[in-house]
């Protein structure tokens, strides 16, 4: 007996199969094959990576597992809909949409689907593309740009607030002077002072962030800097009852004294009001590789679960009067540094900041 | 009235140019610098200014406001120290840069303050500065 010879025209079409299984394999983009009850049929490694599941998991199963809700509910109800009526909704056109991967969290994707017809059965393929990235860059980009804006807002609200300010502060106390001292309209006159005062101070908020001063670096010691601004918390008497330890050392940093002196008074300050004015700040300074580190940790209640995504987004505040722009403020002066900042709530109570920034090189 | 004497008794009052196109401004210093036995002259804009002090009345301080409505710079702080060198000049900002305190210090200022300001501190200074200039 002979061995049986390979049917050329069956080997071209092993040939060609291969090419094609190689090009999904390969691809980067996700490659997904459903049938026309949504069922998933092939799952491309381009598709285990970005969903973390393995394709044996997901066969059978119905596509809607990769979609948060609402499309997870919908989603049969759009093929159904396109069964029956061949009107297209994504399918040749192509759009953006939000996938869930395995552990829950969603992230943007291209989605384009082509329809097939194999053995009589309707298929559906979606290619899928990775928007994060782009998403997150489009995202920098487009707070750039609002920071820029806000910058020139600020510029102007400073000028024309605070000219008209010093303009009613100086009239009402040439006029306060006036009055006898110690009557009840002099007492209010000292209160429409502590008023624009207290404007002047937002004003002066709203510009550090949106137009922070240009950092003067030096070698400084920066245990020398906290002192000071634990003498400067100290100013305030409602933080009477906070007992600041600081511990630890560390070379000198490179960085601008009176910017620094601003971000850890922000932290201590939001410390002491967490804890309303009571309880225990504790600051420790290390080395870690090129950083010094500050480790700022209190006995407050901790940071509710719900604002720890929006710390360091400006104008978000729990705080019953505020401007949510303490934190925002902070993160902006120590990335000008070079520096970073990491907000923790641990389970064992209390917030964490931790703020890294570089040393001075020797 | 309280005097904080900011001159010599018997000698003339010391005498004071504010410039600035607040009026309120131009007010509330000029009432608390009189109080304080200044003689006080007004300027709303740059140019009034100059031609006050162009016109041979010695000045003992000016408080000059940056941003006049023909001035937005320090051309103005230049050319007044140029007119009357013996004059203290204190300037007030309402949007100062550290560029803009830095660069009128270095041609003479005394100080730079931020506006707003407490008025009856702004009279201390100016008497601290025609005291210091004297000197």
């Amino acid at each position: 007996m002979s061995t049986p010879v390979e049917d050329p025209y069956l080997q071209r079409l092993k040939d060609s199969e291969e090419r094609l299984r190689s090009i999904v394999e390969a691809a980067v983009d996700g490659i997904i094959v459903i049938d026309a009850r949504g069922n998933i049929e092939a799952f491309n490694p381009g598709a285990e990576r970005l969903f973390g599941y393995t394709a044996a998991e997901v066969f059978g199963q119905n596509v809607n597992i990769l979609m948060p809700e609402p499309y997870h509910s919908e989603h049969d109800g759009y093929m159904h809909h396109y069964l029956r009526t061949g009107e297209q909704k994504i399918i040749g056109i192509g759009r953006e949409v939000t996938a869930m991967r395995k552990d829950g969290t969603t992230f943007p994707v291209h989605l384009s689907v082509g329809e097939m017809t194999l053995g009589g059965q309707r298929k559906f393929t979606g290619i899928l593309h990775d928007l994060t990235s782009r998403v997150a860059m489009e995202e920098r980009l487009r707070e750039q740009a609002a920071l820029v804006r806000l910058g020139e807002m600020a510029a102007v609200i400073a000028h024309e607030v605070k000219n008209p300010l010093a303009a009613v502060r100086g009239a009402i106390q040439v006029i306060g002077k006036r009055l006898v001292a110690g009557s009840r309209e002099a007492a209010v006159i000292n209160d429409i002072i502590a008023r624009i005062d207290t404007l002047n101070l937002l004003v002066r908020d709203l510009l550090l962030f949106a137009r922070p001063p240009q950092p003067h670096p030096i070698p400084i010691d920066v245990f020398a800097v906290l002192a000071m601004t634990v003498d400067l918390l100290r100013v305030d008497d409602s933080h009477g009852m906070v007992v600041v330890t600081t511990t630890g050392e560390a070379p000198l940093i490179l960085a601008d004294a009176e910017l620094l002196k601003i971000v850890f008074l922000n932290l201590l300050i939001n410390s002491a009001q967490a804890m309303k004015g009571q309880g225990e700040i504790s600051i420790q300074v290390t080395v870690d590789g090129a950083d010094c580190v500050v480790v700022v940790t209190d006995t407050g209640p901790g940071i509710p679960p719900e604002v720890r995504g929006r710390l360091f987004t400006p104008f978000v505040t729990t705080k019953s009067r505020g401007t949510g722009l303490g934190l925002s403020t902070v993160r902006r002066l120590i990335e000008a540094h070079h520096g970073e900042i990491r907000v923790e709530s641990p389970d064992t109570g209390g917030a964490r900041i931790t703020v890294r920034l570089p040393l001075a090189h020797t | 009235m309280e005097m904080s004497a900011p001159g010599m008794k018997n000698s003339p009052s010391p005498s004071v140019l504010v410039v600035d196109d607040e009026a309120l401004i131009r007010w509330s210093l000029s009432e608390s610098l009189s109080d304080a036995g200044y003689s006080v002259a007004e300027a709303s804009d740059g140019a009034s200014a100059v031609a006050q002090l162009s016109d041979g009345r010695k000045f003992d301080a000016i408080v000059l406001d940056y941003r006049l409505p023909d001035s937005n710079d320090l051309h103005l702080l230049e050319t007044i120290r140029s007119l009357q060198p013996q004059a203290a000049v204190v300037m007030m900002t309402a949007f100062g840069t550290p560029e803009v305190t830095a660069g009128a210090l270095k041609l003479g200022a005394y100080k730079v303050v931020a506006k707003p300001f407490d008025v009856h501190a702004m009279v201390d200074l100016v008497t601290q500065a025609h005291q210091s200039a004297r000197k």
